[in-house]
């Protein structure tokens, strides 16, 4: 092939063009760490990455729900087993009950019963955040104590607590439990109510037996021992979800690492392949500049004088 | 053979070395003129004299003075350089819609734990977007999660309507550069029609080629080339001159003519180019070219097989009306993979405002009214906005089966508006849409860095038919000039043989 004068610089420029260009590319790498910065870098890698990316986001976000209803839950329990506290030492004292005991004695039991009774509706009232934590309505309690001895369920119990959260990719999990209503019919199951026991109307009713001096009848020790069941029920329920949700936690963490490493693996850079790349490339482009600068400085008019 | 012919035979061989030198001297002087051909001394052998010992040779002379050209080169190299023109053009565009998006992956903007992400765009505004839902989803009543949830979906809306408006600022470039690549197109004809007069004239008068003007004339072509796809034929008339067309992919003979003889750029049958009508964002305009003759057919806009498809300005056509489009208002229905980013763009923000919407409206507000619209109904990428202001409005809380809100602390709509995070008609079209431009500015990439490969292979072909060499050029001219004074040397022997002559006579 015949060879002229403009041919070298051409070719030259061409290649020491392409030469400058790898070396942006990988300084590009190496500086940002991501190989895949644009989409047209490698469509279907930044496509995925960024699909990755959006489920990460999501997981991140979860996490932090996680976290709530993670304290939620604790405060949950912790309620329960002070519940279950309160309902022991109640049945404790319902078996002390017996026709062993006078009158008299009978009504100071009836006092600590009654105590008992107010600290398992204050249980039941309890708040997180300045919202009752199981039931009730914004400014409405679970129980109502405003007939005090006296309490009842209040009405529209339904409508208040957050029951459900999404904590991972799968269906939302309930997170919340309730104290109940009086309608032992209509499925709104709690800790002081299920469809055979009414907690509220035992302890209240095992109260008002003792402080009008009465002892206890078999059949309230049985309500009473019911109401420990149900309430003994929450607790496992509160400490299991409890363990469920520190182990769904633990898998996120591990998902959001794993998932991060995928989106790396897609558009990371291998660092030790990026610099040896590097420095492969500026080697050429030495050797380029070298010897495209001899022999664009030698034609035949050097020879002539 | 006299002594007076011998001398005349030496001052035609000094003037023979002379031409091929001077000759020289311009390739030297054209050594880095573009598209220069070099150029060659025809040299013959002058007439023979019948001498009783046989043909006596009378010297040599010019015969002509020749470019080294290859017609097929010159022909590829236009053909390449319509290509390139394309797919330069299209690389160029393509890289800048890319750009218009937004859209980047970074390690910067991220903690370690996430790893990379989206840094930048509506992919980003996206998951925060979803990410205030989910969050208010877990905590429904609190205020500050509320008008999270406002900004983050206002900033979505900004976003979205800022890279739709960045693509249609690149358009907007496109149809101005459209608008100097058409001018371009028409002085280049014009200057073309021209040089075929000047070569026309000078070698009716001179019976010679005009190597130089014929240069300049190709160069001219390949230029135009470069800008649009044309045909070049030789003029039925005149063979020294060009007609040039916009290549009809068809050859239905409605030709768009851009030089025709000495005519072009509008003149007597020729075309003018411009763009037809003047960009709008409003109106998304198409980019259409039109065709203007002063006594021929108009098309305006031109269509169909006429319609420019390589060079800058086929690039340009294809980047308006292709890469980016033209749609204005949200598509009925999903658009396809290879359609344009405007209808992509459209249908996204419409997709995430009805369902968003939808959703919404299942929902209660904080005052257990039923939800109105989240995103201002019936907008557009353009127009895309929050249309609720008053965070206690937003309808997070679900339905309790009895058209009654579940309560203030209910989560459950916030939830399923956060689940839209999963939907194939929002990010995932999204992502796809942005996949689509990156695959579109890879392609073009690749098209364009093969094309300059192949364009300079077929420029290094052409470069050793009609480039200039200093070494050869430089050898040439040592050959002519010794060969000039051997001439000068043999006059000088002549003339002493002359004097000789004359003083025997004294």
């Amino acid at each position: 092939m015949r060879v002229t004068s403009n041919l070298y610089p051409e070719v030259f420029k061409s290649q020491v063009n392409y030469l400058r260009e790898r070396q942006l590319l990988y300084q590009n790498q190496i500086t940002t760490g991501v190989s895949v910065s644009k989409s047209s870098d490698n469509p279907v890698a930044f496509q995925m990455s960024q699909k990755i990316a959006a489920d990460q986001s999501a997981r991140v976000g979860y996490l932090s729900t996680s976290g709530e209803v993670t304290s939620l839950m604790e405060s949950n329990y912790q309620a329960m087993s002070d519940l279950m506290q309160g309902l022991s030492r109640l049945s404790e004292l319902t078996i002390k009950g017996n026709n062993a005991l006078d009158s008299e004695a009978l009504q100071a039991i009836g006092q600590e019963t009654d105590s008992l009774v107010q600290q398992i509706v204050a249980i039941a009232n309890r708040q997180h955040d300045g919202n009752y934590l199981f039931g009730g309505t914004t400014n409405q309690p679970p129980i109502d104590e405003s007939g005090s001895p006296a309490y009842a369920f209040n009405s529209g119990n339904t409508t208040s607590t957050v029951t459900t959260a999404k904590i991972n990719d799968g269906p939302a999990v309930t997170t919340g439990i309730v104290a109940g209503d009086d309608d032992m019919t209509d499925g709104f199951d709690g800790f002081l109510v299920n469809g055979t026991v009414n907690t509220l109307t035992v302890i209240q009713d095992i109260r008002d037996t003792f402080l009008a001096g009465n002892a206890v009848t078999s059949t309230q020790i049985q309500n009473m021992n019911n109401t420990i069941d149900l309430a003994s029920e929450f607790v496992g329920i509160t400490s299991a979800k409890l363990s469920a949700f520190d182990l769904n936690e633990r898998v996120l963490q591990e998902n959001i690492r794993s998932a991060a490493a995928r989106i790396d693996g897609q558009t990371g850079v291998n660092m030790t392949d990026a610099i040896t790349e590097l420095n492969r490339t500026q080697s050429h482009y030495q050797a380029a500049l070298q010897s495209g600068a001899r022999i664009l400085n030698i034609t035949l008019l050097n020879y002539l004088r | 053979m006299g002594l007076n012919a011998s001398l005349l035979m030496g001052a035609r061989s000094l003037s023979v070395q002379r031409s091929s030198l001077e000759v020289t001297g311009h390739n030297l002087a054209n050594v880095n003129t573009p598209n220069a051909a070099r150029q060659r001394t025809s040299i013959m052998q002058d007439i023979t004299i019948p001498l009783g010992l046989g043909q006596q040779g009378m010297g040599s002379f010019v015969e002509s003075i020749e470019s080294l050209r290859s017609s097929f080169l010159d022909e590829m190299v236009k053909r390449q350089n319509s290509l390139q023109g394309l797919y330069e053009t299209r690389d160029q565009m393509a890289s800048l819609v890319q750009d218009a998006m937004g859209e980047s992956l970074s390690t910067s903007e991220t903690s370690a734990t996430e790893g990379i992400s989206s840094a930048t765009g509506i992919q980003q505004s996206l998951n925060k977007f979803f990410d205030a839902w989910q969050d208010l989803a877990a905590d429904p009543s609190s205020t500050i999660k509320r008008n999270e949830v406002i900004t983050r979906g206002e900033n979505l809306a900004m976003d979205i309507q800022s890279s739709y408006d960045r693509v249609l600022d690149v358009k907007a470039g496109i149809f101005e550069q459209a608008g100097s690549v058409t001018s371009e197109i028409n002085s280049l004809a014009s200057d073309i029609a021209d040089l075929n007069d000047e070569i026309a004239r000078i070698e009716i008068n001179t019976q010679s080629t005009a190597n130089d003007l014929r240069d300049r004339r190709q160069e001219l072509v390949e230029q135009l080339s470069t800008l649009v796809n044309i045909d070049v034929t030789l003029n039925g008339t005149n063979d020294a001159m060009i007609d040039i067309e916009l290549t009809d992919a068809n050859g239905s003979g409605n030709d768009v003519i851009l030089v025709n003889g000495v005519d072009g750029a509008g003149a007597a049958g020729t075309h003018s180019l411009s763009v037809t009508a003047a960009f709008t964002k409003a109106a998304n305009t198409v980019l259409q070219i039109s065709a203007t003759s002063a006594t021929g057919t108009d098309y305006a806009p031109i269509a169909g097989a006429q319609e420019p498809t390589e060079g800058e300005l086929g690039g340009l056509l294809l980047a308006a009306n292709s890469d980016i489009g033209s749609q204005t208002t949200v598509p009925g229905a999903a658009p396809a993979s290879s359609a344009p980013l405007t209808n992509k763009l459209h249908y996204f923000a419409g997709q995430m405002i009805a369902l968003t919407n939808t959703l919404h409206a299942t929902g209660y507000d904080q005052a257990g009214a039923a939800g109105g619209a989240f995103f201002t109904a019936g907008g557009t990428a353009a127009n895309i906005s929050v249309a609720i202001t008053d965070s206690d409005d937003i309808a997070a809380a679900g339905d309790d089966g009895a058209g009654a809100s579940l309560g203030v602390l209910d989560g459950t709509v916030a939830q399923s508006i956060a689940d839209l995070r999963d939907n194939a008609n929002t990010g995932e079209l999204y992502r796809e849409a942005v996949a689509d431009i990156g695959i579109i500015a890879q392609q073009a990439k690749r098209n364009a860095q093969a094309q300059e490969l192949i364009t300079q292979q077929i420029n290094n072909q052409r470069e050793a038919v009609s480039g200039i060499s200093i070494d050869e050029e430089m050898t040439n001219m040592i050959a002519f000039q010794r060969a000039f004074e051997a001439s000068a040397r043999f006059i000088t022997v002549i003339d002493q043989m002359m004097q000789r002559v004359v003083s025997m006579a004294q």
